[in-house]
């Protein structure tokens, strides 16, 4: 009696996971998941793909302190760094937020006048390796672990800078 | 007493030859040479062509300042700076077109500075 229940139950749940799969796929086929950009993430997919990245940065990265020193010097570099390479969608110091970074899906975070929360661990592992599915690229192909150990040193200090480093 | 010696000078030879550091390797006779500069903010030749399976090294010299030279599908990085010849040593096991790029910040157009690499079967 109770065999017969655990297999018709787990029958059940088989059909209802193979059932959710097909439509699932059948509203894709049919073209019914909205792909266009224009538009604000909805709050409960922003809350819960922010909680994924969040948790998945927090287990990736390694739990180290910044290598390079704080001097002027590494500032200056993180800051031409960020000028030049990341102002475009994140926002320049001196110049507000950035219209086309705001035109992507999910919006790129404003980091000019929201500076980062995430450690300087967790932001030089989202630099190295970028996030799928959004426009940040995986900038360990194009800079070195010290050039993004800067640029992580530039952020993190960024509304507590010398007008010389910001001015960069 | 003379044997003692000839062993002990036999046993220390040995031990050089192990022991000794290797010297920086120039292109050896199996592998193909390939020069590229860089500077700002180009490869010189932006393509290269090498065969799967040919050893290859790469002797790299750049005109103006420090670049970095990345070709990561390979796992083949170094830092090329002037008045220097930076050699690195790989070789192809996978054939098709792969990216590489300079990974030293080195001004505005850095993102641009990048180059191919095909693998010929």
């Amino acid at each position: 009696m109770r065999k017969q229940f655990i297999q018709g139950l787990l029958t059940g749940v088989t059909a209802v996971l193979v059932g959710a799969a097909a439509l699932a796929l059948l509203v894709m086929k049919l073209g019914a998941v909205p792909v266009n950009a224009d538009k604000q993430p909805p709050v409960l997919e922003a809350r819960l793909l922010g909680l994924a990245l969040h948790a998945s940065v927090a287990r990736h990265a390694e739990n180290r302190p910044n290598p390079l020193p704080t001097t002027e010097e590494n500032l200056v570099a993180g800051a031409e760094i960020y000028a030049q390479m990341c102002a475009k969608c994140h926002g320049q110091p001196n110049a507000g937020p950035s219209i086309y970074g705001a035109s992507f899906y999910p919006p790129a975070p404003q980091l000019a006048t929201h500076p980062p929360q995430y450690t300087e661990a967790e932001l030089f592992w989202i630099v190295k390796h970028g996030v799928r599915n959004t426009a940040m690229p995986a900038w360990g192909r194009q800079l070195s672990d010290e050039n993004i150990w800067q640029v992580v040193a530039f952020l993190k200090r960024l509304d507590s800078l010398q007008p010389v480093v910001t001015a960069e | 007493m003379k044997r003692t010696i000839i062993l002990l000078m036999a046993l220390t030879a040995a031990l050089g030859t192990v022991t000794l550091p290797a010297a920086p390797r120039a292109g050896s006779a199996t592998e193909k040479v390939i020069r590229i500069t860089a500077k700002k903010f180009e490869f010189a030749p932006g393509e290269v062509t090498v065969r799967k399976g040919e050893p290859v090294v790469l002797e790299l010299t750049s005109e103006d300042r420090t670049h970095g030279f990345n070709l990561p599908d390979f796992g083949v990085r170094t830092e090329v700076k002037p008045g220097a010849v930076s050699r690195v040593h790989f070789t192809p096991d996978k054939a098709g077109k792969f990216n590489f790029a300079c990974d030293v910040f080195c001004g505005s157009g850095h993102e641009d500075m990048s180059g191919t690499l095909v693998v010929t079967e």
